[in-house]
């Protein structure tokens, strides 16, 4: 179910086929002039992947890679956690708003200089499409064979023909509720003149329901397919200790007994941790094997911290965070062992 | 169906401390049921060098190289380092407490190919335990015949952290054991054995190889690297050295995916290797 | 063999009959996944896509109680955790049932010991009943042809069902002993051999649309030569450790042990584990074998693709169901660094 705010959405003029297909050439363009100039040794990116929708973060080195680099609405993981891990210093991140966002929250902590070790070659992003949306159209993850964004249509080639359905109803649930589309500070920012509307986030999760009791119940009802696999985790921007708190006692989180018990607890402890930190980018929903909306948590958190303190993450490189938040425990140099 | 996650019960018997840092202490069990230590003991079935698991009721199971011999009958001695959840547990336990032991499991030594050669027994640190197995094995009454000449190399960081100290001074005393005793550093004079790395001891006062010899190695990574560096000069071709590894296990059977080096599975294709088979190992460990 | 033809409108009644026999489980769709969930009248059947989830979990369940124990005075007591009823999975794909014939394999044949035969894996292998569907139209990511098997494959399967449009061919495969407990006479007939031959000619039409590509099989290069290979450290600087790959696999099997309880009532369990997840191997001391993604990644492909053939008469272990490929955060896809694999001094 979309969100009641979605009729907003409908009235946009969106993005066209050719403004993306455009971006993506522009981005090139730009990126290879940087990698000849010398002015980084590489730009992280995404690259077309084996399937459609599944591109992946890709690094290119010289002007011939970066004839591979891609931009469309399936560059959906947020890159901002993939930048230190090369080892890589001179490096240009293409971002949309949230992976920005993701990376001031890493300047604030402290785990890198977003002024001086990033080349920030910004997006104005127009919202990433959810897979899981797509698939359940065409019937079933292996229908789609094929996928192609038009204005207001995306179009998904399955075995048995064409099926269509409204970009308004194929948009991420993250990228409906998303509060900043492009970098607020760049070195440089790709533009799309387009109008921005913003619908206001809205609960769909049951959270809101009046008692404890039947809260617990539909969370429990929503986490109940989690596997513990940890990839909400593990796709985190934000999720950088260098040992995470399951891989102290990880024993302790798989148990057999009260299992979903268990499962809660991971999501909430991990929802604290993230809490006034959390972009909301949505990689976490989109990466989750399971669809659970493991991203509703935080955003409850958000909320409150937005309320309480007026404070909203990643916006500002300089801002003052509001005592009590998280802080990771990260060293550099040894690594992570999960 | 024969479930290999069964235990035998085994019961606490008594407890030693071995070093001077009290984080080694060696455990002797005994059996619940004797018709379970008639099948632990029965002949070919438990042979040193193998390993089992034991088991921590609510705590945990690890696996240990079992310290005492087949000779030894009805009694297990494990001399376990307290560094990990279950190690801590167990080196708090009573004696009287209820453990449970799966096992034995692995490959254990070579016996068949060790039998009339010269043995060569070469540890280091905290896995001297699977060694104590095969020496006591060896000089039994019964087994003693089967072998030649025994040379023991046996090293500790300090005088204190040797193990089993008290049966150390009987191996030494031995006639028919060729012992050396070393330490890293000494802290008193009295210390009457070598001073120095097991490598460059072994380097000094092993026999140089012909084909009766046969070497067993236990020991931390890096002794064990030089060991081997030593016996190949000595001669030892690949199929005479025999190494017992080490990895994290959890079911002690090939099952569970986490010992394996490339396509070996520690646990049960080992986890003693001829250094032949070493050679041919992935860098995986 | 012996055939036999359930009109779809009868299927119902005759799903509901086996439920009267067995713990029966079927693929039911909720919101555009696909899972195996317990028979009920009214569920919302899904023969066509593939399960989020493989079969695997019927037979390796994710978390499984394995011994319980009770301590009084001085005594231990040990009990096996009961067998379960006997279990019929109706719809499985034919590469998830072959998978399950590959996990036996390691945990239920071909033991290098004797006494070690997985007795929770081998019971429920010899009490569950599975039968297949066949898939006419291979899925995006589907590349089961390339690994050894094939949209109507028949590994592992008591019964192999084609579908006909308004009815059900089911061949039973009389080798199974499990097979004749799916004949009901009232509602099947027996298959003609008109049907037989259109069966047949599906089959291999769904099996010429996945024909052409690449083969999945052991690189010829040595493990040395593939462990140094530097695909793993470029692959490692995307990859994210996560466990999605290794729990939607069919045949990942890796489990991890706890021991839980306290006093005189304990449990051991087990639960999937991960070669992804660095604790995976992490010894007591500290040191790590596989200490970082690069290890971890290349102990997964290369167990699937060179060790498991090695040991177990060149079957590399992968089925190709594609749920790796479709569900991985970052676009690994196993059939792309299985040609970087072969292409190494090729």
């Amino acid at each position: 179910m979309l969100p009641a705010s979605c009729g907003a959405w409908s009235a946009i003029v969106f993005l066209r086929i050719d403004v993306m297909n455009e971006l993506q050439d522009q981005l090139i363009a730009r990126a290879k002039a940087l990698l000849e100039e010398k002015r980084v040794d590489a730009i992280l990116g995404f690259s077309r992947g084996t399937l459609p929708m599944a591109h992946r973060p890709f690094w290119a080195r010289s002007s011939e890679e970066a004839e591979q680099l891609c931009w469309d609405e399936f560059c959906l993981a947020n890159l901002a956690n993939f930048v230190p891990l090369n080892g890589e210093k001179n490096i240009a991140v293409i971002v949309k708003g949230c992976d920005w966002r993701s990376l001031v929250v890493h300047h604030q902590e402290g785990r890198l200089d977003l002024s001086s070790q990033v080349y920030v070659l910004g997006i104005d992003c127009d919202g990433m499409l959810d897979p899981e949306k797509i698939r359940r159209a065409a019937g079933g993850p292996e229908r789609v064979l094929e996928v192609s964004c038009a204005v207001e249509q995306i179009q998904i080639t399955t075995p048995d023909g064409e099926v269509t359905i409204d970009r308004v109803h194929a948009y991420r649930q993250s990228c409906l509720e998303c509060i900043q589309r492009a970098p607020l500070a760049a070195d440089e920012l790709l533009e799309n003149p387009k109008p921005h509307t913003f619908p206001d986030s809205s609960d769909s999760s049951g959270m809101e329901s009046s008692d404890a009791g039947s809260r617990e119940e539909v969370l429990k009802n929503q986490f109940k397919d989690c596997l513990m696999c940890f990839a909400c985790r593990d796709i985190c921007p934000l999720c950088y200790c260098t040992q995470c708190f399951v891989d102290v006692e990880k024993s302790h989180w798989l148990s057999t007994q009260a299992s979903i018990d268990r499962v809660l607890d991971f999501h909430f402890f991990r929802a604290h941790h993230i809490a006034g930190r959390c972009t909301e980018c949505g990689a976490c929903e989109t990466a989750c094997p399971m669809n659970i909306s493991v991203r509703q948590l935080v955003t409850r958190l958000n909320q409150d911290i937005k309320e309480k303190s007026h404070y909203v993450p990643g916006l500002e490189l300089d801002a003052e965070a509001p005592d009590g938040l998280f802080r990771p425990s990260y060293h550099e140099h040894s690594r992570r062992q999960r | 169906m024969h479930n290999p996650y069964t235990k035998y019960p085994v019961v606490l018997h008594a407890v030693t401390n071995e070093t001077a840092d009290k984080n080694m202490k060696s455990f002797e069990l005994h059996f619940e049921h004797e018709d379970e230590a008639d099948r632990f003991f029965q002949e070919r079935v438990f042979i040193p060098g193998q390993f089992a698991m034991l088991w921590l009721p609510g705590v945990g199971e690890i696996p240990l190289g079992i310290a005492s011999s087949p000779t030894e009958r009805n009694k297990l001695l494990f001399t376990v380092n307290r560094i990990g959840k279950v190690t801590r547990k167990l080196h708090e336990l009573p004696c009287g407490s209820v453990l449970g032991i799966r096992g034995p499991l692995g490959n254990g030594f070579p016996w068949q190919d060790l039998q009339y050669k010269n043995i060569a027994l070469i540890g280091g640190g905290y896995a001297f335990t699977t060694l104590r197995s095969a020496l006591v094995y060896m000089l039994h009454p019964g087994h003693r015949k089967n072998f030649g000449d025994i040379h023991l190399f046996y090293g500790a960081r300090n005088p204190g952290m040797l193990l089993y100290k008290n049966e150390l001074e009987a191996w030494v005393e031995h006639d028919s054991v060729d012992a050396h005793i070393s330490v890293d550093t000494v802290g008193s004079s009295s210390w009457k054995h070598h001073v120095g790395l097991i490598p460059s001891i072994v380097t000094q006062e092993l026999p140089e190889a012909d084909d009766t010899v046969c070497a067993l190695v236990c020991g931390p990574p890096l002794m064990i690297k030089f060991t081997l560096l030593a016996l190949r000069e000595k001669g030892y071709s690949p199929a005479q050295v025999f190494v017992s590894l080490e990895n994290r296990m959890k079911c002690g059977i090939g099952h569970c995916g986490r010992c394996t080096i490339g396509k070996v599975c520690v646990c049960s294709d080992g986890p003693v290797f001829s250094m032949a088979e070493l050679d041919g190992m992935l860098q995986d460990y | 063999m012996s055939s036999f033809i359930v009109k779809k409108e009868r299927l119902s009644s005759y799903l509901k009959r086996l439920a009267d026999k067995f713990e029966v489980h079927v693929p039911v769709s909720k919101e555009g996944m696909s899972l195996f969930a317990p028979y009920q009248e009214n569920l919302e059947l899904d023969f066509g896509s593939h399960p989020r989830l493989s079969a695997k979990s019927f037979f390796l369940p994710q978390r499984e109680v394995m011994l319980q124990y009770g301590t009084t005075g001085e005594k231990l007591q040990q009990e096996q955790a009961a067998a379960h009823f006997q279990q019929l999975l109706f719809g499985v794909k034919p590469c998830d049932a072959r998978a399950i014939e590959i996990n036996a394999r390691l945990l239920a044949d071909n033991c290098s010991q004797t006494t070690a035969q997985d007795v929770y894996f081998k019971t429920r292998l010899n009490t569950t009943i599975m039968v297949g569907y066949g898939c006419d139209q291979p899925g995006a990511a589907c590349f089961c042809s390339s690994t050894g098997g094939g949209a109507f494959n028949t590994t592992g399967l008591d019964a192999l069902i084609t579908d006909l449009g308004d009815e059900l061919l089911v061949r039973l495969f009389e080798d199974r002993p499990n097979s004749q407990k799916l004949v009901d006479r009232d509602l099947m007939e027996e298959a003609t051999g008109e049907v037989l031959a259109a069966a047949a000619a599906i089959a291999e039409n769904a099996e010429k649309k996945m024909s052409g590509m690449p083969e999945l099989v052991k690189p010829e290069s040595g493990d040395s030569e593939l462990f140094q290979l530097e695909l793993w450290e470029e692959t490692a600087q995307r990859c994210i450790n996560c466990g999605i790959c290794t729990y939607l696999c069919p045949t990942c099997t890796c489990f991890d042990i706890i021991d839980e309880g306290s006093g005189e009532c304990t449990t051991q369990s087990r639960c999937w584990d991960s070669c992804m997840f660095g604790l995976f191997t992490l010894h007591a001391s500290g040191h790590n074998p596989r200490p970082g993604r690069k290890e971890r990644l290349r102990q997964r492909f290369m167990h699937k693709l060179s060790y498991f053939p090695d040991r177990y008469d060149g079957i590399v272990g992968c089925v190709g169901c594609g749920r790796c490929v479709m569900y991985c955060p970052v676009n690994i896809d196993i059939r792309e660094i299985s040609r970087l694999m072969a292409e190494v001094g090729g």
